[in-house]
């Protein structure tokens, strides 16, 4: 059986004044070039620090941003060529979650609203009873009891709110689930909870899933593969173990580094590779000339690839 | 002159805080009692809400109404900051207690080139007149660590990066050379890589110059590696006061103990982590008796009742917890 999702060299690319009266262009590289494959039932996590390009990779993925190029290709057909029927019968089947579960939910709709609205939509179920049933089952799916059906998001604390959202996600039962953030909002007590939920998901569904971190350690335990997203770029893409027990990109080791609470000290790099160089030259321990000169291609085995000069 | 031990900077006694918001009085800030000693780290750790910052505010006399300081005392070199008149205040804040807020770009004024915006902190508070002034300034923007100082001195805020700002902020806050630095979530706003550094460059400066500082995050690594004491908060109150390597190694506190199952417990082998149950209560809503009671594990009938106090365990190490 092939990937449920293949993601084709995929660019995004924004351009944005310099200043609010300039008429020279900047070019945002959010997503250039990036390439993944997913198979069924597995998580991919994708790390790296804000402004990376994960939550526009995320987006691109699902079509909400329009990728300026590349091919996003879900259970065998290529979304961005597919017409909007289809992709509407599609989008059935993937899901996204997003970091806020206070913005993400509609705050004048009641929990039962919230949730029959996709399963009526995508009609998972038809008929007053039918629908309430299936309802109260995803509700218990994600931990919460039928008290919650009557709430309002306001009336539920952070963490009972992203339940909500992620039973709406399940909702109609899809193959892929993309969860941009899910816990980073929440407090830290709050946190292993709903990671604890991804982990229930994973084990009693074969659903897969993308799950955009900037937190390691939830990415590594949630993960089967790794991706490490730089500057738009794929730096190192890998098994779980393979990247975080051999970190080949000096840019993996310094955030594993980080998540362990071992800071460096060190200049900020400035500015001076412009385009054509190392995307992470600026910062990297182990750059030298021809670091500047060319940007490197991803390499490697099937299992664990890397996208430096260095990398033995 | 109050009396205080030998190697004590800062002395917080049954401070309480709150705010008088219509009908409703939130105590955002009850009982916090530690003490800081010379040179020390502390590292004040707690989820949103818990009253960290509330507490730095008050150190600094910072709360404004419809907050108020309702009692306590705060023992700063030997005198009690809130029976300073604000004159005598002023004072203090920037001379004797630096600063360092979360998000550097608020802090700045944006229409002032960086190096007069630290001239202008030093001359305020007299530490140095004329070309001193100037020279004092490249020297402080060379310490956290700007290989080109006279560049950088006539930059504005929005030429520099967010990490970069971060540091202006740093020389700011100890150019009258304070015995004390409160930071408050100085990285949260900096991406991974910039907050490494950050961290880096704060622990060297303080230590190098034999500074004080109050640490205030929501980030238990970064307490782990930067400090040497940590104080827990939980709704308002301080659950914990301990050494780091004994509060990393074995907290007292059920809510310390949870916490850390649920932040480290990822890198042992087990199949799921050990979550707190329930979630945070909100300072209007908090029940009776220990403030954690409803999500405790050893939770017990008199926990119920009347709130425990803060009890010392071992020198260095307090608790308020009726298990001990």
């Amino acid at each position: 059986m092939g990937p449920l999702l293949s993601v084709l060299d995929v660019r995004k690319h924004y351009e944005v004044r310099r200043t609010l009266f300039s008429v020279a262009k900047e070019t945002i590289r959010a997503v250039d070039g990036v390439s993944f494959h997913l198979g069924v039932g597995e998580t991919l996590g994708v790390v790296g620090e804000s402004g990376s390009g994960k939550s526009t990779l995320a987006r691109c993925v699902l079509l909400l941003e329009k990728p300026d190029s590349g091919e996003v290709v879900f259970d065998g057909v290529n979304l961005l060529a597919a017409g909007g029927e289809e992709v509407k019968k599609l989008r059935k089947r993937m899901q996204i979650i997003f970091q806020d579960p206070y913005s993400s939910l509609n705050p004048r709709m009641k929990v039962r609203e919230i949730i029959a609205e996709p399963v009526r939509f995508h009609g998972m179920a038809k008929g007053k009873p039918d629908v309430e049933a299936r309802v109260g089952e995803i509700l218990r799916s994600v931990g919460l009891d039928e008290d919650f059906l009557k709430k309002y998001p306001h009336e539920m604390s952070g963490g009972q709110r992203q339940r909500v959202a992620i039973g709406r996600a399940l909702a109609t039962g899809p193959a892929l689930v993309i969860a941009d953030e899910p816990v980073s909002s929440l407090d830290v007590s709050i946190q292993a909870q709903i990671v604890n939920l991804f982990l229930d998901i994973r084990e009693s569904t074969d659903i897969s899933m993308v799950f955009v971190s900037h937190d390691l350690n939830v990415v590594r335990f949630l993960s089967d593969r790794i991706l490490v997203l730089y500057k738009g770029k794929v730096v190192e893409i890998g098994g779980r173990d393979q990247v975080f027990l051999n970190p080949l990109h000096p840019y993996t080791r310094m955030l594993i580094r980080a998540s362990r609470g071992d800071f460096a000290l060190r200049e900020e790099g400035t500015n001076g590779t412009g385009s054509r160089g190392c995307p992470y030259y600026d910062k990297c321990e182990d750059r030298t000339k021809e670091c500047a000169g060319q940007a490197p291609e991803l390499r490697g085995g099937e299992d664990h690839r890397v996208a430096c000069l260095h990398a033995s | 002159m109050i009396d205080t031990k030998d190697n004590t900077l800062l002395e917080v006694t049954g401070l309480n805080t709150s705010f008088f918001t219509g009908e409703e009085v939130i105590r955002a800030v009850n009982d916090v009692t530690f003490t800081i000693g010379k040179g020390e780290v502390f590292g004040l750790v707690g989820e949103s809400g818990s009253g960290k910052t509330v507490t730095a505010h008050s150190i600094m006399r910072l709360v404004h109404p419809p907050g108020r300081i309702v009692s306590g005392r705060i023992v700063f070199e030997g005198r009690d900051l809130l029976e300073l008149s604000e004159k005598q205040m002023e004072e203090v804040r920037g001379s004797r207690i630096g600063m360092v807020f979360q998000e550097p770009m608020t802090a700045l004024n944006p229409v002032l080139r960086i190096g007069e915006q630290i001239a202008e902190t030093i001359e305020i508070h007299g530490v140095r007149r004329g070309n001193g002034v100037r020279e004092r300034t490249l020297e402080l923007l060379r310490q956290v660590g700007f290989d080109d100082p006279e560049k950088r001195y006539i930059q504005y805020p929005h030429q520099l990066s967010g990490g970069q700002r971060q540091r202006v902020l740093m020389a700011m806050a100890v150019s009258c050379d304070p015995s004390l630095i409160i930071a408050d979530e100085p990285t949260t706003a900096l991406d991974v890589a910039t907050e490494s550094q950050i961290l880096g460059l704060t622990c060297g400066l303080v230590d190098s110059l034999g500074m004080s500082m109050i640490f205030i995050t929501h980030d238990l690594t970064i307490v782990k590696s930067m400090g040497r004491s940590v104080g827990l908060m939980y709704a308002g109150r301080m659950v914990e006061r301990n050494r780091v390597e004994d509060f990393f190694r074995e907290p007292l506190h059920p809510y310390g103990r949870g916490l850390l199952e649920s932040v480290y417990g990822f890198s042992g082998s087990a199949k799921r982590l050990k979550a707190i149950p329930g979630s945070v209560p909100k300072l209007s809503e908090l029940p009776s008796g220990c403030k954690f009671h409803p999500r405790c594990p050893f939770v017990m009938d008199v926990c119920k009742g009347d709130e425990p106090a803060m009890k010392e365990v071992a020198k260095d190490q307090w608790v308020r917890c009726y298990l001990y």
